[in-house]
């Protein structure tokens, strides 16, 4: 079940890019949380399920797969859905994610992955 | 059978022979004693008696004492003849028969001799062309360095061969052979260093000339604790020779024997010397080659390293793109207040360069997955009309600013082929930009697309200032840039038709360019329908 009260996390190491993307999300109507390291953000979530995570792969520290690999070993927060933010095209990633957001993306289009997800798994539920 | 009537003949002609000397002997005698005391007739007949049995018995005696040794020697020539050198009469006989049983020796002594020098010469001959063809075939320096040792060793009959390659560091041993039961030499030997064996090497390198010592136990010019250090590999007789090729010194050659001294006759050593010109070509060539392979893998890395560059700083531009973009967006929505037109223009302007921006890195990138032979199409059915329409449609705000007539003209009979839509667009819409960009305003620029021979083809004309045919060649090559772009000073980066010709290539197509410089250009797209197979895609992405 989506916790609508449930933040939406955002793991980007670049503040601005990180600004930015919180700016659209809060725009969308969503709590949201930023971090700017894997390990704060898998900080973040442990302390606060968020209902959906925004995750840069290209991070100091451990990188995204790092964090989505931990992730997935925590039972509490293994189904989150993930929302990979990326500089590159999907080709040969370790893990299954529920979209890409390549770099530079405009507002339509973070809008419009972040509906799908969010859509698709009110969906499942129903 | 013959023989024996041969010699029965000899024998019957000895009898007669000394018959006939002992009457003529006989017959002499008598008439003297006539002479000179008036014998009588009883006398007479005794020695008439008398003379022919003398006669008969020196034939005989002369027959006996011949006969033997001159057997024995017709016998030796007659072995001689046959080919074998080695027979020797022994020396017997009668003093004349001697001297002839030793002229014959000596003759044949000479003759061995000169055999054998003709024998190891032709030896030495093959020798050469085996170890030439041996090493020839190889370029692997191991492997030149392998079969000279492999060859040399048995065939000079030496306990080891070894070559040290001069150069880098220490020289130690690069390949050996050595014959059966016989300890390898090893680097203590060259670790050891025997002082007097050293400078006798440096000194006869200096020379030019070979290390030749036939027994260590006897040579001089070596120190004895040398020699007792010889003793425990153990070496005894061995030839170091340098490896040559011209004046360069590329390795040592060593030849040892182990246990037993051994005189090197100057056949072997001539022969060791131009062996040893072979070896040092042949390890020159191998060391030329991995000299080039070395390069050619530098050259290979430093390809890598910089498509992996191109690839990050690409990937690193993006991050600070999506800020500049991310937040002209912001302001454009007005999302810091409305923007007055003045502000809006400015905004517009940044925007539309960060797109440049992003479609260089797009290409850069585009260009550097090819390289790595990471690009991939993902193919579907795509619609040729669908496709110029979309690429129309993006260039149409460029050509309406320069008043530019942009016409398309889709045959009915062209319909879908297989694909990458996307990649397809992008390969169209940079075909009309260049038309758009180099042709003065007021101008035209035609998309047509027909069937032709079971392909379709698509045609981008327009009516811009032309490329120089001694340019059209280079047109596809990254980053060219065609002088009358420079001059105009037309934006871009040189990479658009690169991209071009890979996507047409990958889709299994080609492009073609007819230019007439002040009249125009015609850039011709062919594709075939099908594509036979995503292998072939895979095959030409790898390329």
């Amino acid at each position: 079940v989506i916790d609508h009260e449930a933040p939406v996390l955002v793991v980007e190491d670049d503040d601005d890019v990180r600004k930015l993307v919180m700016i659209r999300l809060e725009r969308l109507g969503f709590p949201v949380r930023g971090a700017a390291t894997g390990e704060a953000g898998l900080e973040s979530a442990q302390a606060e399920p968020p209902q959906l995570l925004l995750l840069d792969i290209y991070l100091p520290g451990i990188d995204g797969w790092e964090v989505l690999r931990r992730l997935r070993e925590n039972e509490q927060l293994a189904r989150t859905p993930v929302l990979v933010i990326s500089v590159r095209d999907p080709n040969g990633d370790p893990f299954e994610v529920d979209g890409y957001l390549v770099k530079p993306f405009r507002a339509a289009e973070i809008e419009a992955m972040v509906t799908r997800i969010m859509g698709r798994d009110g969906e499942g539920i129903s | 059978m013959a023989r024996l009537r041969i010699e029965g003949r000899e024998l019957t002609l000895g009898w007669q022979l000394g018959a006939a000397f002992g009457v003529l002997v006989a017959v002499a005698l008598a008439r003297s004693a006539i002479q000179a005391f008036d014998v009588g007739p009883l006398l007479m007949v005794t020695i008439g008696v008398v003379g022919p049995v003398i006669g008969v018995a020196v034939g005989i005696a002369t027959v006996r004492s011949l006969r033997g040794p001159l057997e024995h020697v017709r016998q030796t020539l007659g072995r001689l003849a046959s080919g074998d050198l080695t027979a020797r009469a022994s020396v017997a006989g009668p003093a004349e028969v001697r001297a002839v049983v030793r002229s014959l020796n000596s003759l044949a002594d000479q003759t061995e001799l000169l055999q054998r020098k003709e024998d190891e010469r032709r030896r030495g001959e093959q020798l050469e062309r085996d170890v030439a063809l041996a090493v020839g075939r190889h370029l692997d320096l191991d492997k030149v360095m392998r079969a000279a040792v492999d060859l040399l060793g048995p065939c000079l009959h030496v306990d080891r061969v070894n070559i040290r390659l001069l150069g880098e560091s220490q020289p130690a041993i690069a390949a050996e052979w050595t014959a059966p039961g016989v300890t390898p030499d090893d680097e203590a030997l060259a670790a050891a260093a025997p002082p007097s064996l050293v400078r006798l090497v440096q000194d006869s390198f200096a020379q030019n000339e070979m290390v030749v010592i036939g027994d260590v136990e006897t040579d001089s010019r070596l120190a004895p604790e040398d020699v007792n250090m010889l003793r425990t590999f153990p070496i005894r007789s061995l030839v170091v020779c340098l490896l040559r090729v011209g004046h360069d010194a590329v390795g040592v050659l060593t030849l040892q024997m182990a246990n037993e001294p051994r005189h090197w006759s100057a056949v072997e050593l001539t022969m060791i010397d131009s062996l040893a010109g072979e070896i040092g070509i042949a390890i020159d060539h191998a060391l030329t080659y991995r000299r080039e392979q070395e390069v050619v893998t530098r050259l290979e890395e430093l390809d890598q390293a910089k498509t992996d560059f191109v690839s990050s700083v690409s990937h690193e531009l993006r991050t600070p793109l999506t800020s500049i973009m991310g937040y002209v967006e912001m302001l454009e929505d007005g999302d810091a207040g409305e923007l007055t037109s003045e502000q809006h223009a400015m905004v517009e302007i940044v925007e539309r360069n960060s797109r440049r921006l992003l479609t260089l890195i797009e290409d850069l990138l585009t260009l550097s997955r090819v390289e790595a032979g990471r690009f991939r199409l993902s193919i579907g059915r795509v619609s040729v009309a669908g496709v110029i329409e979309n690429a129309a449609l993006a260039v149409r705000p460029a050509a309406h600013a320069k008043s530019i007539a942009l016409a398309t003209d889709v045959a009915s009979d062209v319909g879908d082929i297989d694909g990458d839509a996307g990649q397809l667009e992008r390969a169209l819409l940079n075909l009309l930009s260049n038309a758009v960009k180099f042709t003065p305003d007021g101008g035209r620029v035609t998309v047509s697309a027909q069937n032709v021979e079971e392909e379709i083809e698509i045609a981008v004309t327009d009516t811009g200032i032309g490329i120089p045919l001694e340019e059209q060649t280079a047109l596809f090559k990254r980053f060219f840039r065609s002088s009358t772009s420079q001059q105009l000073a037309v934006e871009g980066t040189g990479l658009g038709l690169a991209i071009v010709k890979t996507v047409i290539e990958l889709h299994g197509g080609d492009v073609t360019v007819e230019s007439t410089p002040g009249e125009g250009t015609t850039v011709r797209v062919r594709l075939p329908e099908h594509i036979e197979s995503a292998a072939r895609v895979e095959e030409g992405a790898r390329q």
